[in-house]
């Protein structure tokens, strides 16, 4: 039996899920940020397999996972510099404590 | 056949390096459970002859962005406290959901008219490498230039975001020192 695309899409949505029940369950916010990377990627899988097997004569879907790739990298860096300022003023990366806005 | 093996194999070592990731008590190693994920997922790029998305996920995924999370983790967290809870109150409502999700999105695949194609090795462009490079330089032109504008504003905003302590006025640096004097003299 041949590996077709929906082998590629089915693995794609395990793995798109288990990074959405990570971004819920998790309560450090770099836990969350971890959970995120796992989503970007299941999306890179799905675009990669669309371009193999619907469209191999064309580049479309690589070129996009390049794109979603340099914005996962500009979205990690700024993110953990906001986590970095979060902890200088609260002393903590925990998403319960960061209540600021409520009051 | 090897292609069938190395999806399975990879594809397998993927989901579990995903769930260990999401699980794992300690963020550390669960950061490192990343980077195994991500490497297994660069193996799948290689099932799917898209070698140099292969190469650029292990540069920059496990390269830069793995690394930067480990940073960021050595810096803020109290990595050996494995008696806090990492989980919050969601933690029983999170995994319901996602199975759901799953459920949704795996039936709607099956019914989708959009998830068809079975392309040949054949088809592939003799040079692939090359192929996403024209692309990237004649019609993505646009939105790679965009990208590049926006690494240029990450960058400077990360380093804004990060570095702002040695931008404080001299007052607030005082008041700061004597609010952690207080803090020492308080233990």
């Amino acid at each position: 039996m041949d590996v077709g695309l929906y082998h590629y899409l089915v693995l794609g949505g395990v793995l798109f899920c288990i990074g959405l029940v990570g971004v819920m369950i998790r309560r450090s916010v770099i836990a969350m940020l971890i959970a995120v990377e796992i989503l970007f990627n299941s999306i890179n899988l799905i675009a990669v397999a669309f371009n193999r097997f619907v469209y191999p004569g064309q580049v479309t879907g690589q070129v996009f996972v390049v794109f979603i790739m340099t914005v996962a990298a500009a979205e990690a860096a700024v993110a953990l510099a906001i986590v970095m300022s979060v902890y200088r003023n609260f002393r903590s990366v925990e998403v319960d404590g960061l209540t600021v806005l409520k009051k | 056949m090897g292609q069938v093996m190395a999806f399975y194999v990879f594809g397998g070592l993927a989901v579990v390096f995903a769930l260990v990731t999401i699980l794992h008590r300690n963020i550390f190693k669960s950061a490192t459970f990343l980077a195994g994920m991500l490497f297994c997922l660069a193996a799948l790029f290689i099932t799917l002859d898209a070698e140099f998305l292969a190469v650029v996920q292990v540069l920059v995924y496990i390269g830069a962005i793995t690394i930067l999370i480990l940073f960021a983790i050595m810096l803020t967290m109290r990595i050996n406290d494995e008696t806090r809870d990492p989980f919050n109150s969601q933690r029983f409502v999170g995994p319901v959901i996602g199975v759901g999700v799953m459920v949704l999105i795996v039936t709607y695949l099956f019914k989708s008219q959009y998830a068809r194609g079975n392309g040949s090795r054949a088809d592939l462009p003799a040079d692939l490498l090359g192929e996403i490079g024209q692309a990237l330089l004649s019609h993505f032109i646009l939105p790679f230039d965009v990208v590049t504008v926006l690494l240029l504003v990450a960058l400077v905003g990360a380093a804004y975001l990060a570095g702002r302590e040695g931008t404080k006025t001299p007052a607030e640096k005082a008041a700061g020192e004597e609010e952690e004097k207080t803090e020492v003299m308080v233990h």
